[in-house]
């Protein structure tokens, strides 16, 4: 009887071992062949939670009006939430690779935990690309798209406007004490001093940091403050800046940390804030105007620049494929994007041989126009690069 | 000397929103037992449903607080009827089950007022600033440092000179004396667990005056609520108070003196107070 049953269940394991076999001995389906994978790793929760949803919605725009094809083969996208976590996303990562396969990354949007995942990724020659900018550092392992450009680049034409245009020569600055911040704020505070202007302080402060009491009651007195973080803490920041009674002019390169939605919510306490934009939702191009009505017809309402530039990175990668043939391999698929000069809701998108975005950038600050508080464009850099304005 | 004094008044500041969220997390875990790692959600929970009566439907800004904590407190008492009742002394099962409510009202959070964060609201007659040595200071600042002395004084006078509050001392010394002397200690739990979690919904009200409310402040908090119960000791109003000026006036002045290591300066308080005293500066052993 215990015979029996023993070689009963030696009988089933054989046959389940056999059944999950034959995938691999057979080959997969043709419908899983042609079928393109694009990963996204987004963050779903941790300090950028908020993100995730609108990323994810964009590229899903984007893939919707491509009904989910690109030269004749169907896309299949998977979303990992990379928790703003730069172990998290590595590992998010090592999964769409080696068990799902993609072929393409889109995010995480954070830059930390993108840099932790580029080698990776690079190691597998799997293509990525950002969607917020990326350290320049990660243009040198050869599979990484910096879109729209370097962190350097989100931050240098504020820097440009403020020695051109504002001529201010002293300024004191508070930024978020990690890679992002430290090269935002100190792209600006470069430029500056290139210009014989001087960062009289520089506070750093953790992500996340609530109370900002502290670093504005140490803060001393400039022509100017440089300030960048993330969105969840820029708005207590600006809160207390007005609380404590601040009345220095307010700069921030990357400047669509502050939502347009929270910009309409609480305009006040950002009014006259100028920052360095890669998009808002009122920027007047056809290819802007066509994504703004796409959005608000499926959504009900004006998209952010999460939105927008997640939208880009799913054209992006449809372009370069549509370029292929279809072909997803590792160079084609690389020279493809690298050749492209596309228009996107942000403006025109085009590379550098080593894979670097070029966009314009928009210095804008934050005023009532027709009763809604917005942002409002007081210079285009257009096609910027970090050689020069 | 005006920058000492303006972080002096950040640190007791931020340190009397500590201890109204703090103080009901200490009561609870110094009279029950139960670590209850939601606390951080019910102070978001409350500042969600401030904002909502405050900011959305533009209502007094004191029914906005009483709600907040209102509402953290019926969400408690659920936990605790349905819950916490079934698991008395299985400590690594209430972590976990404490664990998944936040996790869970983390979700209804975002799925009901939206993932992106709220702006600070502060109630209209406490907005703007008044001068202190020159210098500008919020009015909503010594607001929350004159609504935390009142609260601490108030539970204060609870503990020490009621006869609920020597039931409660009593519960926690001796429970099982203390059910022979034919104390209903199961309504008094109740009754805390209550009282703890209102605090935490009316400091995520008073809270979001600085800090404004997002889904994952609910961690956020909860970090900085555990390192006041650590330092200031478990299951006393004296320990969360000492506690919670410490790490406000630490955190202020950290930020102040070391801006580059602001991160640590708390956990670094919090690890000495553990070497030197586990049980906490007053606290007593659990």
């Amino acid at each position: 009887m215990e015979k029996r049953k023993s070689l009963a269940i030696l009988g089933a394991v054989v046959l389940i071992l056999a059944l999950l076999a034959v995938p691999f001995i057979t080959g997969c389906p043709a419908a899983q062949e042609e079928a393109i994978k694009l990963g996204c790793i987004l963050d779903y929760t941790g300090p950028m939670a908020s993100t995730g949803p609108m990323l994810q919605e964009g590229i899903e725009l984007r893939l919707e009006e491509a009904n989910y094809k690109v030269a004749g083969r169907e896309i299949q996208v998977i979303f990992e939430d990379g928790a703003s976590d730069t172990a998290i996303s590595l590992d998010k990562a090592k999964k769409l690779v080696e068990m799902d396969k993609v072929d393409f990354v889109i995010g995480p949007p954070l830059s930390g935990p993108r840099m932790g995942m580029i080698p990776y990724l690079a190691e597998q020659k799997i293509l990525t690309t950002s969607i917020h900018c990326d350290p320049p550092e990660a243009a040198q392992w050869g599979n990484a798209f910096v879109y729209p450009s370097t962190l350097e680049m989100a931050s240098l034409p504020l820097a440009w406007y403020v020695v051109d245009e504002l001529g201010y020569k002293t300024t004191t600055t508070v930024g978020a004490d990690y890679v992002a911040g430290r090269t935002f704020v100190g792209s600006v505070v470069g430029e500056l001093e290139k210009d014989g202007g001087t960062a009289v302080q520089q506070q750093w402060a953790p992500l996340g940091t609530m109370d900002w009491g502290p670093y504005l009651v140490n803060m001393q007195e400039a022509d100017c403050v440089v300030v960048w973080t993330i969105d969840s803490d820029i708005v207590p920041f600006m809160q207390q800046y007005k609380e404590f009674g601040l009345t220095m002019p307010v700069l921030m390169p990357m400047g669509n940390v502050i939502l347009q939605s929270m910009i309409e919510e609480r305009g006040e306490i950002f009014e006259g804030v100028v920052g360095c934009i890669e998009y808002y939702w009122g920027l007047d191009t056809p290819a802007n105007n066509s994504f703004v009505a796409a959005y608000e017809a499926k959504f009900g309402t004006k998209p952010e620049h999460h939105q927008a530039m997640a939208y880009a990175t799913a054209s992006m990668f449809l372009a370069g494929v549509e370029k292929t043939g279809g072909d997803t391999s590792f160079e084609p698929l690389k020279e493809a994007i690298l050749g492209l000069d596309i228009e996107t809701p942000s403006g025109p998108l085009s590379f550098e041989p080593n894979g670097i975005g070029i966009s314009n950038w928009y210095i804008c600050d934050v005023q009532m126009i027709d009763g809604q508080w917005g942002w409002h464009t007081l210079h285009t850099y257009e096609q910027a690069e970090p050689t020069g304005s | 000397m005006d920058v000492f004094v303006l972080n002096i008044l950040n640190g007791i500041s931020f340190g009397a929103l500590l201890f109204l969220l703090a103080s009901g997390f200490s009561l609870i875990f110094g009279v029950m037992g139960i670590l209850n790692v939601s606390h951080g959600a019910l102070y978001m929970v409350g500042a969600y449903i401030g904002w909502t009566i405050a900011v959305k439907y533009d209502l007094n800004y004191w029914l906005a607080a009483l709600a907040g904590g209102v509402v953290a407190g019926l969400i408690s008492l659920a936990m605790e009827r349905g819950f916490f009742r079934k698991l008395y002394k299985q400590f690594n099962e209430q972590l976990l089950l404490t664990f998944g409510f936040v996790y869970i009202l983390n979700n209804l959070a975002s799925w009901i007022w939206g993932p992106l964060y709220k702006a600070p609201f502060v109630a209209p007659f406490l907005a703007g600033s008044f001068s202190i040595m020159g210098r500008a200071y919020p009015t909503s600042r010594i607001a929350i440092i004159i609504i935390g002395l009142i609260c601490v004084a108030v539970l204060w006078w609870l503990q020490d000179k009621t006869r609920v509050g020597a039931i409660v001392r009593a519960g926690m010394d001796d429970k099982e004396m203390t059910l022979g002397l034919g104390i209903n200690l199961n309504l008094v739990y109740t009754a805390v667990f209550f009282l703890g979690s209102f605090m935490a919904g009316f400091a995520g009200v008073m809270g979001a005056q600085l800090l404004g409310v997002h889904p994952e402040i609910s961690m956020e908090i909860l970090l900085l609520a555990l390192a006041v119960v650590i330092i200031g000791g478990v299951g006393s109003i004296q320990g969360a108070l000492l506690g919670a000026m410490l790490i406000g006036i630490i955190d202020a002045f950290g930020k102040a003196l070391f801006p580059e290591f602001a991160m640590f300066t708390i956990y670094l308080a919090m690890i000495v107070v553990l070497l030197i005293k586990p049980s906490g500066l007053l606290g007593r052993a659990v």
